[in-house]
């Protein structure tokens, strides 16, 4: 039995999971802030009360995330796309295997596709721009005045999509603010804006290729609205985990795990002191 | 410290020795400074000697030593330049700025009597037009075809240039000596490139990359001294170390824009990351290494023989040019990935870019892009896609694919 934790440190939340067994013993998220260490800390004490388990119990550690490296209780680090994609196949069992993953994260996007077994074969990520992330729903919808969470059901309601700059997030601002002072419906705003998103992140899906089954995972994965814009620009269904904010912490408790058993069989084969 | 899974833990053991040949990197290292260069410039300037700034190595430099010229490579000393900038645009290419700040830099402090500088692109051509306001220019253009006869044409009235600012004529003779000149650094370049196919070489990409910028920053014989005496270094350090197949980086072939030594150090984030950069193609790697014979160190050395050399080179990156050698050194450096580096306002590269890194991939080589302003601001989340890059390599190694 081992226990492990993923700690995945995002721009905007922090992740932990607890595995053992092929099972997540607990998840928990939390506003990143200012201290990443400590938000990694708390989290962690967090799950492990939730799990009724001990420190002491956890046998590796692996973190991911933008803050990765300041982690310092971690054992392992690894980048996210390694972790999203190891977690994404594992949470995805279904008939047609995971070939395409869509991680739209605060302030990165990422496509990633994998081979039949899981295996990365390319990747790619959003420019410096926050256009096409989490981040720029989060600036405009502050300009909206409208709760993040509720985005999804308000561009659901959209009459006429509008038409919202997808390549830079200080653009797309000018333009709500144009559009509001126009009188156009906040609905419609927004469905443009998730249209803006899947425009952008459709880019990158173009530059290494689609292929079926898609998953798309993230905090932003959690907007239904999103997901439509989505589905309408690739062409495709999305397939979208329960939980997709903490797809990327299970991954990087999944290596950690992989870790433990690598250490394991290299133990096993060593030749007995002389 | 937690470790990345990008680098072993034997690894890291085997970088924290110092290698033997560490004290002749030591000798290239310092030459990079602007410091050392102004000063070696210095002593050539109080002997009466002309200072001809240069691109790099892709331009007819044993016209310049036939000439009695002293050739010094202008691009590369960007921090040190800095005080002397202008109103230059933000969205720059680096490489062409690095260029025009250097040689702006040695002109203010007296030390250059002409830049020769490539027409290659606008960029290039504006900052031309900028720099002739102080400095006198010569604008070499690109070889415009492999038509020997022509080029032939383009270096005697090269060579005119030169010799009115140097006030020695370029005779056959002094072109005889330049050329033999030219085909020892050629030699001594193309072997060390050569020995970084080994598996068990300990010259790390970035090592390499220190060697080939100092080059035309001393004294050529100097230069090719020194570096006859790395790659006997290298050699024997190579033959003692035994080669363990699974645990060594990934290796990695840098194409594209070339990387400028102080400005964001692209092939220092590949090994930060775990990556080994085997092989470039910038600054006339390839053509050293795949086309020797175009060195005119032959005897019948004239304006005849030295267009071959010239009808080969590049200023700026192979891709699109001559990829058919970039993919024989994918084969010959047994490259396990292959990073695109383009700089943000090339737009010409960048689509030249995406098809050569189709084809890569196409060939079944994993492939990144990766695209800069050539500084250091976008360091982290550079690294982030170069850290999955090699995680990626690892994995498929692993995986045996």
């Amino acid at each position: 039995m081992s226990l492990v934790a993923g700690v995945d440190v995002g721009s905007t939340t922090t992740k932990v999971v607890l595995i053992e067994d092929s099972q997540v013993l607990a998840a928990e998220v939390c506003a990143t802030g200012a201290n990443c260490r400590k938000a990694a800390h708390a989290l962690l004490a967090a799950a492990l009360q939730s799990s009724g388990r001990e420190r002491s119990e956890v046998r590796s550690v692996v973190s991911t995330g933008y803050g990765r490296k300041l982690v310092d209780f971690a054992d392992e680090i690894v980048s996210e796309i390694t972790a999203n994609a190891r977690g994404a196949v594992w949470l995805h069992r279904g008939e047609v295997p995971v070939r395409t993953i869509i991680d739209v994260g605060g302030q990165d996007s990422k496509v990633i596709c994998v081979d039949r077994s899981g295996l990365v074969t390319n990747f790619a990520m959003n420019d410096k721009c926050a256009a096409g992330t989490g981040r720029f729903l989060e600036v405009l919808s502050r300009i909206l005045e409208i709760d993040l969470d509720q985005l999804g059901e308000i561009s659901l309601k959209s009459r006429k999509r509008l038409e919202i700059s997808s390549v830079c997030t200080v653009f797309a601002e000018s333009e709500v603010v144009s559009l509001i002072s126009q009188g156009k419906s906040v609905e419609d705003i927004v469905a443009g804006l998730h249209k803006s998103v899947a425009r952008r992140v459709g880019d990158l899906v173009t530059t290494v290729g689609l292929q079926e089954a898609v998953f798309f995972d993230g905090g932003p994965a959690l907007n239904c609205g999103l997901i439509k814009a989505f589905e309408e620009e690739l062409g495709v269904s999305l397939i979208v985990p329960e939980s997709p904010q903490i797809v990327t912490a299970t991954g990087a408790a999944l290596v950690a795990s992989d870790s433990l058993s690598d250490k394991a069989s290299r133990d096993r084969i060593k030749p007995p002191s002389p | 410290m937690p470790t990345s899974l990008g680098v072993l833990p034997d690894q890291q053991a085997v970088c924290e020795k110092p290698p033997a040949f560490a004290s002749q990197m030591d000798y290239f290292r310092s030459r990079l400074g602007a410091d050392q260069t102004i000063e070696w410039l210095r002593k050539k300037k109080a002997v009466g000697l002309k200072v001809i700034g240069l691109p790099g190595w892709s331009v007819p430099v044993e016209i310049v030593l036939a000439a009695g010229g002293v050739p010094v490579r202008l691009s590369g000393i960007w921090e040190e330049a800095k005080h002397f900038r202008r109103e230059l645009p933000r969205d720059i290419c680096p490489l062409a700025a690095s260029f025009f700040l250097g040689a702006e830099s040695l002109s203010r402090e007296g030390l250059l009597d002409v830049a020769v500088v490539p027409g290659t692109c606008d960029w290039k051509r504006k900052l031309n037009d900028l720099l002739a306001e102080d400095t006198k220019v010569l604008t070499l253009q690109a070889p415009p075809s492999e038509n020997l006869g022509f080029l032939s044409k383009d270096l005697r009235n090269f060579a005119r240039e030169i010799a009115l600012i140097t006030d020695l004529p370029v005779v056959s003779r002094n072109l005889k000596f330049a050329s033999a000149e030219i085909a020892r650094v050629d030699e001594a370049f193309a072997a060390l490139h050569r020995l970084r196919r080994h598996p068990t070489c300990a010259l790390s990409g970035e090592d390499a990359l220190a060697v080939e910028e100092a080059l035309m920053r001393d004294d050529l014989s100097r230069w090719t001294e020194r570096c006859r005496t790395l790659i006997r270094l290298l050699e024997e350090e190579s033959a003692m170390t035994e080669d363990s197949p699974s645990d060594r980086a990934p290796r990695i072939f840098l194409a594209g824009s070339p990387v400028i030594w102080d400005r964001g150090n692209l092939v220092h984030l590949i090994e930060k990351a775990g990556g080994k950069v085997v092989c470039n193609d910038f600054h006339s790697c390839l053509t050293s290494l795949y086309a020797p014979e175009i060195s005119p160190a032959r005897d019948d050395v004239a304006f005849s023989t030295l267009p071959l050399r010239w009808a080969r080179s590049c200023f700026c990156s192979a891709v699109g040019e001559d990829e058919g050698l970039i993919f024989r050194a994918i084969e010959d450096f047994r490259v396990e990935g292959v990073v695109g580096h383009t700089y943000r306002a090339c737009g010409r590269l960048q689509m030249r870019m995406s098809s050569f890194l189709r084809r890569a991939r196409d060939s079944g080589i994993p492939s990144l892009a990766v695209e800069t302003e050539g500084d250091s601001n976008d360091t982290e989340r550079l690294l982030t896609r170069i850290e999955a890059f090699i995680e990626m390599l690892f994995a498929r190694r692993r995986s045996g694919a």
